[in-house]
């Protein structure tokens, strides 16, 4: 960010969309009491006291395959993606009914104990040198520390603080955390679990999530073999046919090198910027353009078209292309322009 | 709940370790966020409900904000690379083969019996069973 810090950038629309993901999580928890003896959720009816313990640990586990979905939706049909623009409160809110879940199990079975609970949760049930008895509450607890992490760095000052590169990295651990998270049902929960719903949920999770992951990648894959070629002069690319790149929409090319330049029709002027955001690396060539500015899907950043530049005060800015377009055919040169300069370069 | 005395002491060791960890990072974090924060971050001035958002990570990663605090100032990569492209895309090639293997494993459990209680040795740790 490139102005003051807020604790919480919330606009009309992330309103709207954190009240119904706040309703949602609201109507799941309480829904669960009433379905969870016929569906064969909870270990006997009852038990009532880990109940809470149940759903906010399904809860979570619902929403952390939810949150890792969106990314790979928002890739293969570009209607999902408002689902992305307000992902990090999405984030939030699975951390803290992952919390809930770890604070109910505090609750419920080490209210009374002497041990410290921090202590009681990794000697409990951790029968380490036994293969049956794989130890499942300490793969929840390295996974909810992940979790901590990642909502302890959302906001934008650890962006700067740690640099984009480093705190992309740190924020990948939510891979790790899903994996453990999968051990941790996979070896507790579901080894008591009566009936198939918590089976199912978790396979058909899995594939789901799998298989959206794996079919984005393969279509970047391909994208990118089949895309742009080097033209036969300089290192000028040939993108594509500029009657393919639909009205206020961009062409995503990538070069040998890896690079990865947006080209964009606005109204019939096409420019080339950097497909990567600098703020969190988002895709910049899926953002919509309003008024000659095209919008981060992720978290709304803008740039000018025609120099790259964030409108002030911001002072981000993405690299600009030189481009041109003969006989409807756009081309496009891998060197980014001089900061200076002007982008538009259309010669017929 | 059954506890194994066993890895007791561990456990003790680690989570103490941890408080510890935590009581240092408070205050490392509580002078960074009272001192130095305006300096080191024109965008924080003026600006204090934010702080209380960023505390908690300062407490995590109160080593890293010494060494960038009191260590010579490092080149901060000012871009995301297209690298993380490619290793996201690898960690889910890879998902895609450990979670099914994770999920077998479960089921084989579940299908063996499932949990069978761990050995109770209790005694040595002063809790109750």
């Amino acid at each position: 960010m490139s102005v003051s810090y807020r604790p919480i950038s919330w606009t009309r629309s992330k309103i709207v969309y954190d009240a119904i993901l706040v309703a949602a999580v609201a109507a799941f928890l309480l829904g669960f009491n009433h379905m969870a003896g016929r569906a064969g959720l909870a270990t006997t009816p009852t038990d009532q006291g880990s109940l809470p313990i149940r759903a906010f640990g399904l809860c979570a586990l619902l929403l952390l395959n939810v949150v890792l979905a969106l990314g790979p939706l928002a890739r293969l049909d570009a209607r999902f993606l408002p689902l992305l623009y307000n992902r990090r409160h999405f984030g939030i809110v699975t951390f803290a009914v992952a919390a809930a879940h770890v604070f109910a199990t505090f609750d419920w079975y080490f209210a009374f104990s002497p041990v410290d609970p921090w202590v009681a949760l990794f000697v409990t049930d951790a029968a380490f040198g036994q293969p049956r008895n794989f130890p499942f509450v300490p793969l929840g607890l390295a996974a909810f520390f992940i979790l901590a992490m990642l909502a302890a760095t959302s906001h934008d000052f650890w962006l700067k603080f740690l640099g984009p590169g480093l705190w992309k990295s740190l924020h990948m651990g939510v891979y790790a955390a899903y994996a453990l998270v999968v051990a941790h049902v996979a070896f507790g929960a579901l080894q008591s679990a009566q009936g198939p719903a918590l089976p199912v949920l978790i396979v058909v999770g899995a594939v789901v999530l799998i298989g959206l992951h794996l079919a984005a990648a393969l279509r970047d894959l391909q994208r990118a073999r089949g895309g742009a070629r080097p033209s036969a002069v300089d290192s000028w690319l040939r993108a594509g046919l500029a009657k393919d790149i639909p009205d206020s929409r961009a062409l995503v090319v990538r070069s040998e090198a890896g690079e990865e330049i947006a080209i964009f029709n606005d109204g019939g002027s096409f420019s080339a910027i950097g497909h990567r955001c600098a703020h969190q690396n988002g895709p910049l060539g899926e953002g919509r353009i309003i008024d000659g500015r095209v919008i981060c899907p992720w978290h709304g950043y803008e740039y000018n078209l025609r120099d790259g530049c964030a409108p002030a005060p911001f002072t981000e800015r993405v690299p600009t292309y030189p481009l041109r377009v003969e006989n409807g055919v756009v081309f496009v040169r891998v060197q980014a322009k001089p900061a200076s300069r002007m982008l538009l370069e259309e010669t017929s | 709940m059954l506890l194994d005395s066993s890895i007791f002491p561990w456990a003790t060791v680690i989570v103490a370790t941890a408080s510890a960890y935590v009581v240092v990072g408070c205050v490392v974090a509580a002078s960074y966020l009272l001192f130095l924060i305006d300096e080191t971050d024109p965008a924080s001035r003026h600006s204090y409900a934010f702080r209380a958002l960023i505390g908690p990570g300062l407490i995590l990663f109160w080593p890293f904000l010494l060494y960038r605090w009191l260590g010579s100032p490092s080149r901060i990569e000012e871009r995301a690379s297209a690298r993380h492209v490619q290793f996201h895309r690898a960690i889910w090639f890879l998902l895609a083969v450990i979670v099914p293997a994770i999920l077998i494993c479960g089921f084989l459990q579940r299908s063996s019996g499932g949990l069978v209680p761990p050995v109770q040795k209790l005694s040595s740790a002063g809790a109750q069973p």
